[in-house]
């Protein structure tokens, strides 16, 4: 496996955080919230909790003569890892609105649709912090901060669950399926799911980024998070892949993407009864990715493929190819993040396949 | 509804100035604007009553195109000299891009032709879309082909959907949105070419240069669809969106078209067609009638109509070829709201 791409990528978030969608511009809520996930060693099955940073340390364990140079290096860069860590969960934490829920800038405080993609990050992260042994942890002087950990424990979950609030009472707005003999969409419209921008109609990635949310906080009880799956598998397209939402207008069958399509398999991933309904959505993602896919687009494929221990056997140079286009050009934060979260769910993937479980609890 | 809104406020005004003094450099008497120091209100009274549309045919996406370009805009009174050291925004279709279907959008010769003839003009020219319905814009842009132009010609691409962004008034007020949210560097354009392909569209009966403008709104804020614009009204914003932008003019990809379910499921319509516009509704409005429908009937052109132009076949003056003899009625969708839109 290609992996130096990997240390070079961590090292564009930990200096990027907290980050916009490109290097240079504002500082964004989803690519500071996918860069946290990222180097929290996060990836969809939730294991692992130090699984960049473990590989790394595991490289300067032994007899080698330099291994104390080493640690002091490793250790120092921990430091800065950690520091990142609580700079963008700080950040995070400062731009949610009263309402609990977080825009998409710092400015732009609607609307409110990446707010699923911090519960998932701020969760996990409370999580990882309280599971992280000390044996990985820097010197108290190399950089962690003040706070414990990533930051305060309880703020970070009372952040979450007041979002997780703000999410279960927004919804898709259902509208009128105009055409009586159906030919106006194609989809179920009276679904509620979430929308990009609230009083509009729900569409497929806001939804497949709620539902995620509400798995990660164990909120699957509730009546949305089964109304989210129906959507999701009613906007199904008849090849197995997803767009933006509609199935067909005015009667056509529309296209396939396929980032939409990995997004839609990663929240499903782990539901009972859905692997028959997703194997044409398998088979259409492994048919259109190869080593020439956009970064996003191919992270997607490969975190939904992942969560099924499907992704292809060539994952890793793909993604390292990727990487390398990427990163060569100017390593815009949001791509490099999500470079990072594929490559840890393809290793997840690969693991759980090995272990026989299933890929995505 | 008025037919003339004018600003209301010190900053409208002030916008409203600063677009006219940009409007003044580029254009000359020939093709319309022929102003001194004067204010909005009387610019708008003071526009043309007839607009100048360049049409050109035989075109070929392996063609002069960028002659054939420089000619029309010359033809429909452009001035080369008014856009020397100014900043201009090429506005490509990038809507759903994919190899499978390059009717979709734009053909990447055509803004590689009219990036030469900006760059040629002593102009910064710098290419930007925001696709509607797919957020991987590096797939966006591989898929159309436009990244291909774009490294051939070192020119710079902003994201739009992605890119800072900056509240400004609602200067259509068509709809009920009373701002609009637009990148902060496409605002600083000094101009704007759309730069769509001629489509059908199954709801607006065609999309052409304006329909085109819906790319210049950021999905970050208005999402995937923007679908905040459906609700308010495609039509309506449609107006609200070309009304609130920097001076804009039209280059429309018309060599090989879509018909039948358009903008994303239609099939090829070759056409050989090449169209120059400085007012949208005015070209919108010739290519409406070349492709079949009739241009009072397509919602958004008719809402237009006296607000941001003309598009009576009499206040349209014809440059290059004239659209009779380039009619070929372009299929769409059986539906009774398309069926309405077309002429005869």
């Amino acid at each position: 496996m290609n992996t130096d791409w990997i240390h070079k990528a961590m090292a564009v978030l930990v200096e990027a955080i907290p980050c916009g969608y490109h290097r240079t511009g504002p500082a964004a809520v989803e690519p500071t919230a996918l860069a946290l996930a990222a180097l929290c060693g996060l990836h969809p099955k939730g294991a692992a909790p130090t699984a960049s940073v473990g590989p790394a340390l595991r490289q300067v364990r032994g007899n080698d003569p330099n291994t104390d140079m080493k640690l002091a290096v490793l250790r120092e860069a921990l430091g800065e890892l950690f520091k990142a860590k609580s700079r963008g969960i700080s950040w995070l934490l400062d731009q949610q609105n009263p309402d609990g829920s977080w825009g998409v800038t710092a400015e732009q405080r609607r609307p409110c649709w990446p707010t699923g993609w911090v519960v998932w990050t701020l969760w996990e992260a409370a999580r990882l912090d309280r599971m992280m042994g000390d044996s990985e942890k820097p010197e108290p002087d190399g950089g962690r901060g003040a706070e414990s950990g990533f930051g305060d424990q309880r703020r970070m979950i009372a952040a979450a669950q007041r979002a997780i609030e703000w999410l279960l009472r927004t919804a898709g707005r259902p509208i009128k399926n105009a055409d009586d003999d159906g030919r106006f969409v194609g989809h179920d419209t009276q679904l509620q799911g979430w929308p990009w921008v609230d009083t509009t109609h729900s569409w497929v990635e806001p939804t497949a980024m709620a539902l995620l949310a509400l798995r990660r906080v164990g909120r699957r009880d509730h009546p949305r998070y089964d109304e989210a799956v129906r959507l999701l598998l009613d906007r199904q397209l008849p090849n197995g892949g997803w767009n933006y939402g509609n199935t067909t207008v005015l009667g056509n069958t529309l296209r396939p993407h396929v980032q939409p399509t990995g997004l839609a398999l990663w929240a499903l991933a782990g539901e009972p009864d859905v692997r028959r309904r997703v194997d044409r959505s398998i088979d259409y993602l492994r048919r259109s990715i190869d080593e020439r896919t956009a970064t996003a687009s191919l992270s997607y494929a490969m975190i939904g493929l992942a969560a099924f221990a499907a992704a292809p056997n060539d994952a890793d140079d793909w993604l390292a190819q990727a990487a390398e286009r990427t990163l060569a050009a100017d390593a815009p934060p949001y791509q490099t993040a999500l470079l990072l979260l594929a490559a840890q769910a393809v290793e997840a993937g690969r693991k759980a396949l090995h272990e026989g479980a299933p890929a995505v609890g | 509804m008025d037919d003339h809104p004018t600003p209301a406020t010190d900053e409208e005004m002030k916008q409203a100035d600063h677009a006219v003094s940009r409007r003044r450099l580029l254009l000359t008497a020939g093709g319309g604007l022929a102003v001194a120091a004067v204010g909005y209100p009387l610019v708008r009274w003071l526009r043309p009553r007839r607009h100048p549309v360049f049409l050109a045919a035989g075109q070929k996406y392996d063609g002069p195109l960028a002659q054939t370009i420089a000619d029309g805009l010359s033809a429909v009174g452009f001035d080369p000299a008014g856009i020397r050291g100014r900043k201009v925004l090429l506005k490509p279709n990038m809507v759903e891009p994919t190899r499978a279907a390059p009717h979709m959008t734009t053909h990447p010769a055509v803004v590689a032709a009219a990036a030469e003839v900006f760059l040629r003009w002593g102009a910064e020219v710098i290419v930007g879309e925001g696709p509607g319905h797919v957020r991987d814009t590096e797939m966006a842009l591989a898929e159309s082909g436009i990244a291909d132009a774009l490294r051939d010609q070192r020119l710079r691409f902003l994201d739009i959907n992605y890119a800072e962004v900056r509240e400004t008034p609602n200067r259509g007020r068509v709809s009920r949105l009373s701002s609009l949210v637009f990148p902060a560097e496409l605002l600083s354009a000094d101009l704007i070419v759309s730069m769509p392909k001629l489509k059908t569209h199954h709801w607006m009966g065609i999309t052409a240069a304006m329909k085109n403008m819906y790319g210049a709104l950021p999905g970050l804020i208005y999402g995937w669809p923007k679908n905040v614009l459906h609700y308010a009204g495609i039509p309506q914003t449609v107006i609200d969106i070309n009304a609130s932008l920097p001076p804009t003019i039209g280059i429309v990809d018309g060599i090989v078209c879509m018909e039948g379910d358009g903008p994303i499921l239609g099939t090829p319509k070759p056409m050989g067609l090449l169209a120059v516009g400085l007012n949208l509704p005015a070209l919108d409005a010739t290519l409406a009638r070349i492709a079949g429908f009739e241009p009072t009937r397509i919602p958004y052109l008719a809402l237009a109509q006296g607000r941001l132009g003309r598009i009576d076949d009499a206040s349209i003056i014809q440059r290059g070829e004239r659209w009779q003899s380039l009619r070929s009625p372009f299929d769409s969708v059986d539906a009774p709201h398309l069926n309405e839109m077309r002429a005869g």
